[in-house]
């Protein structure tokens, strides 16, 4: 073999191991699609909340692995009736997400989250249960949490927007002024650095309570104005939330849920310890610093929180569904005092639950159908209550 | 209405009527021209025949003895003289406007990185917003260059023929075929690696190199390496694990060679072929594992024996065009079927390549030839570099001397046109042809690259030609965004372009309004006589308030002829019911519905037109188009 053969040879070998090397070190991905999302975590939209008014839950109808197919769809079941009925605002496309506010007394207002080239958030207001909608529109879009909007006994409303601001109107829903910036709460509030605001709810004196996701910290975040700042225009925002057990302490920790109750505040949060997480159901009066806190419950390597729901019970239950691939857990937990209480096995694909008095309603959809299984208290198993077929309009949003 | 409207398909009737007459514009253009340059050259010979019946001179005059072009350089000048025409032809089939861009230059860049992509990407842009301009383009521009390096066998133009091959092909190669898919994962020869228009741009650097680098072996050396370390690259990579070429398939799906062979199997094409090709794929299924040990071999020991050269060359080469052929035949499937086949693919090319280097090698010129000319030399001594005259044309003459060869008598005193041949004359003529072919083809391309606006015939493409009416248009009385009273009787003076939106449109409406933020922009001047108006089409989001957000997403709240308009449910029923619009509620989290529709309305409140202003599939050449459609109507109607 001459020289230039051993030369060609030689070149050939590199080239060869050049071109394995460009193909082995994922160069060769097609564009690749940067995340936008901010430093918030992740909370499921589907949820459920149960007044004594009415129950309502939220989910996700559809295509579920096309976007543009998807669809969240509302349904009502008015306290004493045994029913659920499809209850979606119309007028808007709600592929990318649906929240509403369902006050005990009040109209029921709903918020859509923006979806392809809708930078904003349409609102609607009933006040009948569903039959009438009054439009209005947010100045931004609504962040992605089931708590983003927030409705007082009056007609006063809150909600978190984009930019992670959270706006405030007096009734009108298309005028809304700005009440505070994460950015904000990043530099003021002692104890929680907070993270990012995660839901916002009505306090019992009339001003918001928000949720929020802190960085560290003893206790969980549930941040209100100071007292004295009400009215000012410097306005110190506290956290008043609940204290962490003396094992979480220092822990981060995520408010999933609050919700007004008939007479205090409801929320669910999640704690994170490295890669462990659990999650504990609060109670309040919501001022001050009185809360109490159920024991927690952890979520299994390998399983999420698929959705939430607060109400049933007494009025203060709370409920989550955990995931794993289609496997479903539902736990429930009736009020103060009470424990955390594993259904049976949740049917395969359970989208959400919610609990109305002692029976919890698990929902499972299927393209356009929606099934509904109902757990009552101490029964052995779920049992399907009814199918209701939706009328999604698919490829009306591509 | 939502649910977008589908992309014309690659078989549009407007796009490839318009393809087809942009063809034949040109067309004629080039005929006139070379019925020109025919009539030039069939005067010159009469003058010259003229003279020699005074002069008693022989017509034509007898020429001297030339050396002939090195057969390597033949070779591969006609070969891909050849192909270049025949992908020329090619590119002339009806898909090709709008298919190239769907079926050739994304999928090629498809698995590519992302650098590659967005390269890539002013390609398909560009080639999408004016399909046919490119199209007609490429089919001169490919056509010229076949037909140069034909008609020019030597010298300054027949050089200038191969660098047109070389700049041309790198154009395509970059942004036409995302570097022949280099960075892809999967390369292999088998599938056309390294593309083949880069084997052209080789075959191009070959043609423009001075005719002495033929003298002597060393080319045809380099040439017959080169392929071989190619071969041997190949073969490393096909032998490589992990790349699934040693897969001949599992039960759920085929392996690489073999899927690539059925994706062929597929493309449309005589039945006798695809049923060749399937039956490869399917044996190779079955055997893979040895079909790739065979390819392997064979592509190592092709390459060794290229690269060693001496006995074993012959057999090398031979064994080459064996295994090229088979591999053309049974999985590149002769690479033009479907369509939007634009060439033979890398094989034949490959193979073309080898041959020149074999006979670059083995029928090398001796004698040395004559110094290339200056583009000012005299005809006589380029006639000699035409022709290949031996070394008696002094290699010292000065460059640009007009010094006669004395091969006759009285050339004395002659003008340039009495001495020139006419054989070089013709080939001159065909040349200055050539050039013409490819200078009509690369015109519109230049001017195609940097028009930003697509071409309103994609427009039409999508939603048909506008319609021309005559009517008065309906007025309506509602407010604006502002909450300020508007009618269509406020805007006589103005030329209105007035459609529907729904101001909570998650798609289509929010496209249609920046293609009217765009038209106006197109309008310059003319856009203070026009107003663009929009009338909600949404019975439930109507206020002042959400037309106000819609406003500002779309960065419309500060153009001063834009109006968005509404008003209560039943004013907006009874404007929807005068323009003949739909818009009803869908349930279920559906969007509202409604017709995308626009009207053109000139200064006295007459409709001229009424357009389709549904988005299609909203590719930005698609909006464009679209927004350079509506400017060029309301500009008529302007100037009506």
């Amino acid at each position: 073999m001459n020289g230039r053969t051993v030369a060609a040879l030689a070149a050939a070998a590199v080239v060869v191991v050049i071109v394995v090397l460009l193909e082995t070190s994922g160069t060769n991905q097609g564009a690749g699609t940067g995340s936008d999302g901010g430093p918030a975590p992740a909370i499921p939209l589907a949820s459920s909340v149960t007044s004594t008014k009415q129950s309502s839950v939220i989910l996700a109808m559809g295509h579920l692995d096309d976007p543009p197919n998807t669809f969240w769809q509302l349904f009502l079941r008015p306290s004493g009736n045994a029913s659920w009925s499809l209850s979606t605002p119309p007028g808007v496309a709600d592929n990318g997400g649906l929240v509403v506010a369902a006050p005990a007394s009040g109209p029921l207002t709903a918020g859509f989250l923006t979806s392809a080239d809708l930078k904003f958030s349409p609102v609607a207001q009933t006040p009948d249960g569903g039959s009438t909608w009054l439009p209005g529109s947010l100045p931004a879009g609504l962040i992605a949490t089931p708590d983003a909007i927030a409705a007082g006994a009056g007609p006063d409303l809150w909600a978190i927007v984009s930019g992670e601001t959270v706006v405030a109107s007096t009734g009108d829903l298309s005028t809304w002024n700005p009440v505070v910036t994460t950015h904000d709460l990043a530099t003021s509030v002692a104890g929680c650095p907070v993270v990012a605001v995660t839901a916002v709810a009505a306090g019992p004196a009339g001003r918001p309570l928000l949720g929020a996701s802190c960085a560290h910290g003893s206790q969980i975040g549930v941040l209100e104005i100071g007292s004295s700042d009400v009215g000012s225009t410097v306005q110190r925002w506290q956290d008043i939330g609940p204290q962490l057990g003396g094992g979480d302490s220092g822990a981060s920790t995520s408010v999933l849920r609050l919700e007004q109750t008939g007479d205090g505040m409801a929320g669910l949060a999640e704690v994170r310890q490295g890669s462990a997480s659990s999650l504990v159901a609060f109670w309040g009066a919501g001022t001050g610093d009185q809360w109490s806190r159920s024991a927690p419950i952890a979520v299994p390597a390998g399983w999420a929180v698929e959705a939430t729901g607060i109400g049933g019970g007494g009025g203060k239950g709370g409920s989550v569904v955990l995931g794993s691939g289609t496997r479903r857990q539902v736990e429930v937990i009736p009020g103060p005092g009470g424990g955390w209480t594993a259904a049976p096995p949740a049917p395969n694909g359970t989208a959400a639950v919610a609990v109305i008095g002692d029976e919890t309603d698990a929902f499972v959809p299927a393209g356009s159908d929606l099934s509904v299984w109902a757990w009552p208290a101490g029964a052995a198993g779920w049992t399907r209550t009814v199918t209701i077929t939706v009328p999604i309009q698919y490829g009306s949003s591509n | 209405m939502p649910g977008m409207g589908a992309a014309p398909g690659a078989g549009n009737s407007l796009i490839v009527q318009t393809f087809h007459q942009a063809l034949l514009r040109q067309g004629e253009l080039i005929f006139v021209v070379l019925i020109l340059l025919v009539v030039a050259w069939n005067v010159l010979r009469s003058l010259q025949y003229s003279r020699a019946v005074a002069s008693g001179e022989r017509f034509p005059a007898p020429r001297p003895a030339t050396v002939s072009e090195p057969i390597g350089r033949k070779v591969v000048r006609i070969g891909f003289g050849a192909l270049w025409i025949f992908d020329g032809l090619l590119q002339m089939q009806s898909a090709m406007p709008l298919g190239m861009p769907s079926n050739v230059i994304q999928p090629a860049a498809a698995t590519s990185p992302t650098w590659v992509q967005h390269l890539v990407g002013f390609g398909v842009t560009t080639w999408s917003r004016h399909p046919s301009a490119a199209a007609a383009s490429a089919v001169w521009i490919q056509l010229g260059i076949g037909i140069l390096l034909l008609v020019a066998p030597r010298g300054l133009w027949s050089r200038a023929a191969g660098l047109a091959s070389v700049g041309w092909g790198l154009v395509v190669w970059v942004f036409g075929s995302a570097f022949g898919s280099l960075f892809a994962p999967g390369l292999t020869v088998l599938f056309g690696a390294p593309g083949a228009v880069l084997i052209y741009v080789v075959g191009g650097v070959l043609i423009a190199l001075p005719e002495r680098a033929w003298v002597g072996r060393q080319l045809g050396r380099i040439i017959t390496v080169s392929v071989g370390v190619f071969l041997l690259v190949m073969a490393g990579l096909q032998a490589w694990p992990g790349r699934g070429f040693w897969q001949g398939g599992t039960a759920d799906k085929p392996g690489t060679l073999a899927g690539m062979a059925q994706q062929m199997a597929t493309t449309p094409q005589p039945h006798a072929l695809s049923s060749l090709v399937s039956s490869f794929a399917s044996f190779d299924e079955a055997h893979g594992w040895g079909i790739n040990l065979f390819v392997v071999i064979v592509l190592a020991a092709i390459g060794m024996g290229l690269i060693q050269g001496r006995r074993l060359l012959y057999p090398a080469v031979v064994a080459l065009v064996v295994v090229g052929v088979a591999d053309w035949i049974f999985i590149e499937d002769f690479g033009f079927w479907g369509g939007t086949g634009t060439d033979p693919n890398s094989m034949l090319p490959l193979l073309l390549l080898t041959v020149t280097g074999y006979l670059a090698l083995v029928r090398a010129p001796a004698a040395a030839v004559a110094e290339e000319a200056s583009p000012a030399a005299t005809p006589i001594a380029e006639r000699a570099l035409v022709e290949g005259e031996s070394a008696d044309v002094p290699a010292a003459e000065p460059r640009g001397a007009i010094e006669p060869v004395t091969e006759g008598v009285g050339s004395r005193g002659r003008s340039w046109w009495e001495r020139i041949d006419p054989g070089y004359a013709g080939r001159l003529a065909a040349a200055l042809g050539a050039v013409v072919i490819v200078l009509v083809g690369a015109a519109p391309m230049a001017a195609a690259s940097v028009n930003r606006t697509a071409d309103p015939i994609l427009a039409e493409a999508i939603d048909g030609t506008p319609n021309v009416t005559a009517g008065p248009a309906p007025d309506f009385h509602l407010v604006d965004q502002r909450g300020q009273p508007v009618s269509l009787a406020d805007l006589r003076g103005y030329a209105v372009a007035l459609t529907f939106l729904d101001p909570v449109c998650t798609t289509d409406c929010p496209i249609i309004a920046q293609e009217f933020r765009v038209a106006s922009q197109m309008l310059g001047p003319n856009a203070q006589r026009a107003k663009f108006v929009a009338i909600v089409a949404n019975p439930i989001y109507n206020t002042v308030s959400a037309v106000d957000a819609f406003d500002r997403q779309e960065g419309l709240d500060s153009q001063p002829n834009w109006l968005f308009l509404t008003g209560s449910r039943s004013e907006l029923q009874s404007v929807w019911n005068a323009y003949g619009i739909a818009a009803f509620v869908s349930p279920a989290g559906g969007m509202v519905a409604h017709s995308d529709e626009a009207f053109v309305i000139d200064a006295r409140g007459t409709t001229r037109r009424v357009l389709s202003t549904d988005p299609g599939p909203a590719q930005a050449e698609d909006q464009s188009s679209f927004a350079g459609l509506l400017a060029s109507q309301m500009s008529q109607v302007l100037h009506s």
